[in-house]
């Protein structure tokens, strides 16, 4: 199975100028997509971002970053009306190589993946890390079932 | 368009002879853009004259997939433009599909190849092309150009569409020409609320074999059967452009028109750029309907009955704009009658 992210280009040109905005700390942003597979793999299809303004955010540092509950139940919700899944994108603005932390590791299958599967109806959830550059991504899908992730070698934006 | 690699090292050249394949054109592209296409799946829907020249030069790019689509065989009609084609495989009515397997599978062994003998307008068919990054279309019908554009806008990739046509005025050429249009999710313009298919064609090309034959003995049909006359060197500057335009786009260029026609009989190329709809209701193309909805977006397709109304549910037909088009900037101005002249050929061949 290959996975691929595809961005819209004028969600991708937002979505920088929010995470680039500060780079002396993290940020973080959300975005909801659907999914177009065959058994060949799957193409994770962006549909719209959320840009959390300061008050959304719970930390934002150097460092670490996350976001407040108010703003996420909010998010949740559109989530499940829609019928779309969700995206958690944030950045490591000082990483040369950029990777995944074991924070972030952590979060993603002890807390997010679980609470998720548990209270959010039919939503799955991918994680994008960007570095110091925009050209340095990561890209993972959460796969429910599985336990585990699946990476994504390419964004491609049109 | 823009193609970020995510920390996957590139694919291992395992194999020097590929990497002096690519030596001439990584110059064009780049070598970082030649790794990036390396990871593209391509699908090319009509493997005729047009789409035989396409996977040609395709092949010859390395991508890692293709994924090509074709319900037809090779006949003695066949054999002055479809590329490969011999008198043996007339003979035994070879697919298109398989030889299109066979010309890319003699070429480079490596290269991972999906054939379907089928036709696009088949939902089981279109599954195929899910993971797809770029189509390129090139069917004989309006309808299959349709539903590739519509697959395209949905399935968040990008769609190539080539077209030639030649028209004969007794025994003279009246016109001969082509075109090449490209249209991605960042568009917001399709042919369908810009006019450019002609909606009635599509409609006939969705009516399922049994209502075909009923609307056909009524006398509802029109446009279909013509055999007009086509030839291969068309067919390939056309697929040429059409590939050329794709690599610019893997570069990283950015392209500011939404076509090209080529005027065959004045050897000059026109471009052009659609009319944004504002704001943009269109079911295909507009924010609030199948762009970028993958699996939940309705497929165009023969299977399902589906009416003209149903076709546009954003909009109705009568209200569906003039068709405008604009010449962008860097394009010298050119006489616009013989661009519609061009653009109005319908007898897509293939």
């Amino acid at each position: 199975m290959t996975f691929k992210l595809v961005f819209r280009r004028e969600h991708f040109d937002k979505l920088m100028l929010h995470l680039y905005a500060d780079t002396s700390r993290e940020a973080m942003a959300l975005g909801y997509y659907c999914v177009a597979s065959n058994d060949i793999g799957q193409r994770i299809l962006v549909q719209d971002v959320e840009l959390p303004n300061e008050v959304d955010y719970r930390v934002k540092t150097a460092t670490r970053v996350s976001l407040s509950p108010q703003f996420l139940e909010k998010i949740f919700r559109r989530c499940e009306n829609e019928h779309v899944h969700l995206l958690d994108i944030h950045t490591h603005p000082w990483a040369e190589g950029v990777e995944f932390s074991a924070v972030d590791d952590y979060e993603a299958r002890n807390v997010k993946g679980p609470y998720l599967k548990k209270h959010v109806l039919d939503v799955n959830i991918t994680y994008v890390l960007f570095g110091a550059k925009p050209s340095d991504a990561r890209v993972r899908i959460w796969d429910h079932d599985l336990g585990d992730f699946h990476w994504a070698p390419l964004i491609i934006v049109w | 368009m823009k193609i970020i690699s995510c920390g996957k090292k590139p694919k291992e050249v395992d194999n020097l002879n590929l990497r002096a394949a690519q030596l001439r054109h990584i110059p064009i592209l780049g070598e970082s853009a030649q790794e990036r296409l390396s990871e593209l799946t391509i699908g090319v829907i009509g493997l005729g004259g047009i789409g035989s020249e396409l996977i040609e030069k395709l092949k010859r790019l390395f991508p890692k997939r293709l994924v090509l689509v074709d319900d037809d065989f090779i006949e003695e009609t066949n054999l002055n433009r479809v590329v490969g084609s011999t008198f043996s495989d007339a003979k035994n009515r070879l697919r298109k599909t398989n030889l299109a397997l066979r010309e890319v599978a003699t070429f480079n062994p490596k290269q991972e190849v999906r054939t379907v003998f089928g036709n696009f307008l088949d939902e089981e068919v279109q599954l195929e092309f899910k993971n797809c990054d770029v189509i390129f279309s090139s069917t004989d019908n309006v309808a299959s150009r349709f539903a590739a554009c519509a697959f395209g806008l949905a399935n968040g990739c990008a769609v190539i569409d080539v077209a030639t046509g030649i028209i004969m005025n007794d025994s003279a050429i009246k016109a001969a020409g082509g075109q090449v249009i490209w249209l991605t999710a960042s568009s917001n313009w399709c042919p369908l609320c810009s006019g450019l298919y002609d909606q009635r064609e599509i409609a006939t090309g969705l009516l399922d074999s049994q209502e075909l034959e009923r609307q056909r003995a009524q006398g509802y049909v029109h446009g279909e059967n013509i055999a007009a006359p086509q030839v291969g060197s068309l067919n390939g500057i056309l697929a040429g452009l059409a590939v050329w335009m794709f690599m610019r786009l893997v570069s990283g260029a950015s392209i500011d028109f939404d076509g090209v026609a080529v005027d065959a009989l004045t050897f000059t190329t026109h471009a052009w750029s659609e009319e944004r709809l504002s704001p943009n209701n269109c079911h295909y193309c507009g924010e609030h309907g199948s762009l970028m909805r993958g699996d939940s977006a309705e497929m165009v397709c023969r299977t399902k009955a589906i009416s003209l109304p149903e076709l546009i549910p954003s909009s109705n037909i009568e209200s569906l704009p003039t068709r405008s088009v604009t010449q962008p900037s860097n394009v010298a101005e050119l006489p616009v009658s013989a661009m519609f002249d061009l653009l109005g050929l319908r007898q897509y061949t293939h």
